[in-house]
């Protein structure tokens, strides 16, 4: 299960990208943005999060 | 600052290590184009905000007022059950420094650089590099669109995130183990401790991490927490830990939260090489935050100024291969590897140890007549009074 993300939750620390193991996850101007064809489900992302903006099931 | 056909340097990020780089080389009169995502410097802050005077006085910077919130003359640690460990001005040694405002503190390193020659472009994000034959060809995307600039050596300053040395095939990756979680709030109306910065450790507190108080003002801090990776169970847990934490305590639970803030923090040992052809890596995207404490400002300072020592003479003798900038590895290494090292040991330690151990070890140092903090002194302090607790913590 992919990552989603919570924009209202989120407080832009953007730790998840640091964390992501494949570097899957961009924090762009227009927001986060998670790259398809390179995440591997982990669930890094979503378990370190440290307000709880990512969840499971994306696409 | 006029543009450059190739920039003697690109240095992407400007945190205080890319700022520090760029005011340094532009000092020596190179030519640096220092690139910032974000549409201001600094902002959104992402850190505890505590810094060293030892800092300031290495990359030459004068304390000011402007970015100054108070002064600190030293820590006060915690154990699980609140045996206290007060390390005053006499001993807490490089703990003894200032809370700062790190979004005008960053802005204040960035206009030395820029006053010393450098051109800073902000809401400019580098999104791709490659190598032609003089260096890097950097692809930079701005409001106005994509176009492409010429640098001899490129600099990696971008932070935890950590995208641009994967660019120069160097792999950032960190395990688990390797990384905490950190939530913090500035907050008002709290109790603090005059002068002091404080650290409470304990797995229901803060598993592998430690809950941080820095006063900013007489009733004003950061609260926050770090937790390591492995020891997240739940979602979300760092803000309820940190929530649970300003619940259980008086002084802070009748306070407001005034600003949220969180990140990555790696608690790992640097990477093993900071150098290839044309290209460093310094700061937190080189992993050089002490992995114990967690603070990466000053480390990320220093081998900013190493770095652009080293890129200057290798601008000068013409050989900017990973073999011509590799003095550069020694120069940073030689000062912070032993201690983050060390550090890094502790931290592993940090993460198994039960609460009853450390309610131990912070009691046999708050009683031992401390000189300094160093590993040597806390082992003989803990050797003294527990001597069983020796081989639990052996390093």
């Amino acid at each position: 299960m992919r990552p989603v993300w919570n924009k209202d939750i989120c407080i832009n620390c953007v730790a998840c990208v640091g964390m992501c193991p494949v570097k899957a996850i961009f924090m762009r101007e227009t927001g986060l943005q998670i790259d398809k064809d390179l995440c591997t489900s982990c669930g890094t992302c979503i378990r370190i999060c440290p307000v709880g903006a990512l969840e499971e099931g994306g696409q | 600052m006029k543009y450059a056909e190739r920039w003697d340097c690109i240095i992407i990020g400007a945190g205080p290590a890319g700022s520090t780089a760029a005011w340094k080389l532009a000092e020596k009169g190179r030519s640096v184009l220092l690139l910032e995502k974000r549409q201001e410097i600094g902002v959104p802050v992402r850190c505890g905000e505590g810094i060293s005077k030892q800092l300031l006085k290495m990359i030459g910077l004068e304390p000011d007022s402007r970015w100054i919130s108070s002064e600190m003359d030293g820590a006060i640690v915690y154990s699980p059950s609140m045996i206290e460990l007060k390390l005053g001005p006499e001993i807490a040694g490089p703990e003894v420094g200032y809370v700062i405002q790190r979004d005008r503190f960053d802005q204040a390193i960035a206009r030395r650089a820029a006053r010393a020659g450098a051109r800073i472009e902000v809401r400019c994000e580098a999104v791709a590099m490659s190598r032609d034959g003089k260096g890097w060809k950097v692809r930079i995307r701005d409001l106005k669109g994509d176009r492409t600039e010429l640098a001899s050596t490129v600099i990696a300053a971008d932070g935890f995130e950590s995208h641009v040395a994967g660019w120069a095939g160097m792999d950032t990756a960190l395990s688990p183990g390797n990384m905490d979680t950190c939530i913090q709030y500035e907050m008002v109306g709290v109790e603090v401790v005059d002068r002091f910065t404080e650290f409470f450790l304990g797995r229901k507190k803060a598993p592998g991490g430690y809950v941080w108080c820095f006063p900013k003002g007489k009733d004003i801090a950061n609260v926050g927490l770090g937790i390591n990776a492995t020891m997240v169970k739940d979602k979300a847990d760092p803000k309820k830990y940190l929530d649970m934490f300003i619940e259980n305590d008086e002084r802070f639970s009748s306070g407001t939260i005034t600003e949220v803030n969180g990140g990555g923090v790696s608690v790992s040992l640097p990477l093993e090489r900071t150098v290839a052809d044309n290209f460093l890596v310094i700061g937190d995207a080189a992993r050089m935050i002490d992995p114990l404490t967690g603070g990466g400002v000053y480390n990320g300072c220093y081998a900013a100024v190493k770095a652009a020592e080293t890129l200057d003479e290798a601008l000068r003798s013409g050989d900017l291969s990973k073999d011509g900038l590799s003095p550069f590895e020694s120069r940073w290494r030689d000062h912070l590897e032993d201690e983050m090292a060390r550090n890094y040991l502790a931290k592993e330690r940090m993460i198994e140890i039960s609460d009853e151990t450390l309610d131990k070890v912070v009691h046999a140092i708050s009683e031992y007549d401390l000189k300094e903090v160093n590993t040597e002194e806390l082992l003989k302090a803990i050797m003294v009074k527990y001597p069983e607790v020796m081989e639990e913590i052996a390093l």
